[in-house]
């Protein structure tokens, strides 16, 4: 790792009458003030969720569920290895605009950013390659549907909503005037053991997804990003030996997801 | 004067370099249970609750830990146990709930819940724009139900928050941390494996 943490006082050398020793000075006293300009402020919090807006969800009284799914099976080996400073050289040169400031200004050298997206690109390369030997065999496994029910079912049984049901149709406010709760799977298949003693080849069932609660107008109410695992950790080669086992774990991390989305909906407060 | 003053700079700037400036700063992460969720619907039980570390070594000594370049490093550790943070957190949460979480193993339970934590740590991460501190709790979870004779699990779950900022001053991660641990417990409260395999 190449790194160049160098904190420069500039409020402090000008009055000590040494701006003149510091080279390029003013250039980056503007890109200080450039950045100061653009990013004053942006210091931004951002969880897994936002905050349930609970008071608005007990207004709905129809929900329609909509699960969308955005690609087949997906296996992530190589693509999950940390991308971290080991990988990535980075060059950082950061110039303090005045002494305790918040504000500073960061440069990053533009090879680090080429070669982490090489990185990047050559992993995700090896990972499809291997998911296309898997794709044959769990082609039959109907996520979307699986999925839907499950959360018609769960919101139903919570005796939150007058009536659940399940639609398809662009994003948007329901034209029937319901809520709507559109679960987006992003991707699904077998991820690597993330477990700091994991074997290369241990890997789990899972699901990247997201979750958005829609008022009858359109307004999100919640919203809810979640990597959600069943926990299991097997060699990759018994789920190529067993598609029922594959089929049978992913099915049932499906239901989970959907009964944990609508847990959170069912209980909020 | 003048001349040695001006040779005896750069030394003590070596010096400075090569030994560097090792701080080790308490972190408190604090804890609110919530009382809410699938937990409050099942019937009022006994519960064992226990953590076992299975933390990388490297990751037991601190929870976040910043390497300088001129050779220093600053630490961030719990003065409380982190095992002992995370059980009291799912302690209060269930005694919140209702039940009555207890953590002697003598004690007779309906039901043990095993936590294997496998990470509790505050993370910096960067992009051309901004930086990323990020608090991440990850841990298996194991569920032996004493009068069901039934053990559920162990299933995986995590807790994570990341503060996005254009600035990087260096400050401990109470927040990050906090805000994992929250997200980590509501995230196993709301879980039905977990509510499921209490019953």
């Amino acid at each position: 790792m190449t790194r160049i943490h160098t904190k420069l006082s500039l409020a402090s050398a000008k009055s000590k009458g040494e701006f003149s020793s510091i080279p390029s000075a003013g250039i980056r006293l503007a890109l200080v003030l450039l950045c100061v300009t653009v990013f004053a402020g942006c210091d931004t919090s951002t969880g897994t969720k936002t905050a349930m807006q609970a008071g608005a969800v007990s207004k709905i009284g129809k929900l329609e569920v909509q699960v969308s799914v955005d690609g087949d099976f997906s296996l992530t080996l190589a693509g999950a290895k940390p991308r971290g400073f080991k990988d990535v050289p980075l060059s950082y040169v950061s110039v303090e605009l005045w002494p305790k400031s918040k504000y500073r200004v960061t440069l990053v050298s533009p090879e680090s950013v080429v070669t982490g997206l090489a990185l990047d690109s050559q992993r995700a390369a090896e990972d499809a390659q291997r998911a296309q030997t898997f794709c044959t065999t769990v082609a039959g496994i109907p996520i979307q549907s699986i999925a839907e029910k499950a959360l018609v079912d769960g919101l139903q049984a919570s005796r939150r909503f007058e009536l659940v049901t399940a639609v398809s149709g662009p994003e948007g406010a329901s034209p029937s005037g319901a809520g709507t709760l559109r679960v987006r799977i992003e991707n699904w298949g077998l991820y690597a053991d993330s477990r700091e003693n994991a074997t290369a080849d241990l890997v789990q069932v899972g699901l990247n997804a997201t979750a958005v609660l829609a008022g009858a107008d359109g307004k999100r109410l919640w919203e809810h990003k979640d990597y959600f695992t069943s926990g299991m950790h097997r060699p990759i080669s018994e789920y190529g030996s067993s598609p029922d086992l594959l089929k049978s774990e992913m099915e049932e991390t499906a239901r989970r997801y959907c009964a944990r989305v609508a847990n959170e909906i069912r209980y909020a407060k | 004067m003048k001349r040695f003053g001006y040779s005896f700079l750069p030394l003590f700037l070596l010096g400075v370099l090569v030994s560097g400036c090792d701080t080790r700063t308490p972190v408190a992460v604090h804890f609110n249970p919530d009382g809410n969720g699938p937990l409050t619907s099942i019937k009022a039980s006994t519960i064992l609750v226990q953590v076992e570390d299975l933390r990388p070594a490297a990751e037991r000594d601190s929870v976040y830990q910043i390497v300088a370049d001129v050779g220093g490093t600053q630490t961030f550790y719990t003065k409380k146990p982190v095992p002992l943070i995370v059980q009291d957190a799912l302690v209060s949460e269930l005694s919140k709930c209702g039940h009555r979480a207890v953590t002697d193993p003598g004690a007779p339970v309906d039901a043990r819940v095993k936590i294997g934590l496998e990470r509790f740590r505050a993370f910096l991460s960067t992009t051309t724009l901004h930086y990323t501190m990020e608090g991440q709790i990850d841990a298996e979870i194991s569920v032996t139900n004493d009068a069901k004779k039934t053990t559920a699990g162990p299933f995986r779950i995590s807790g994570n928050y990341q503060r996005k900022s254009s600035s990087h001053q260096v400050y401990p991660p109470e927040k990050e941390l906090s805000a994992a641990l929250a997200e980590f417990v509501h995230n196993l409260a709301f879980d039905s494996r977990f509510a499921e395999a209490l019953q």
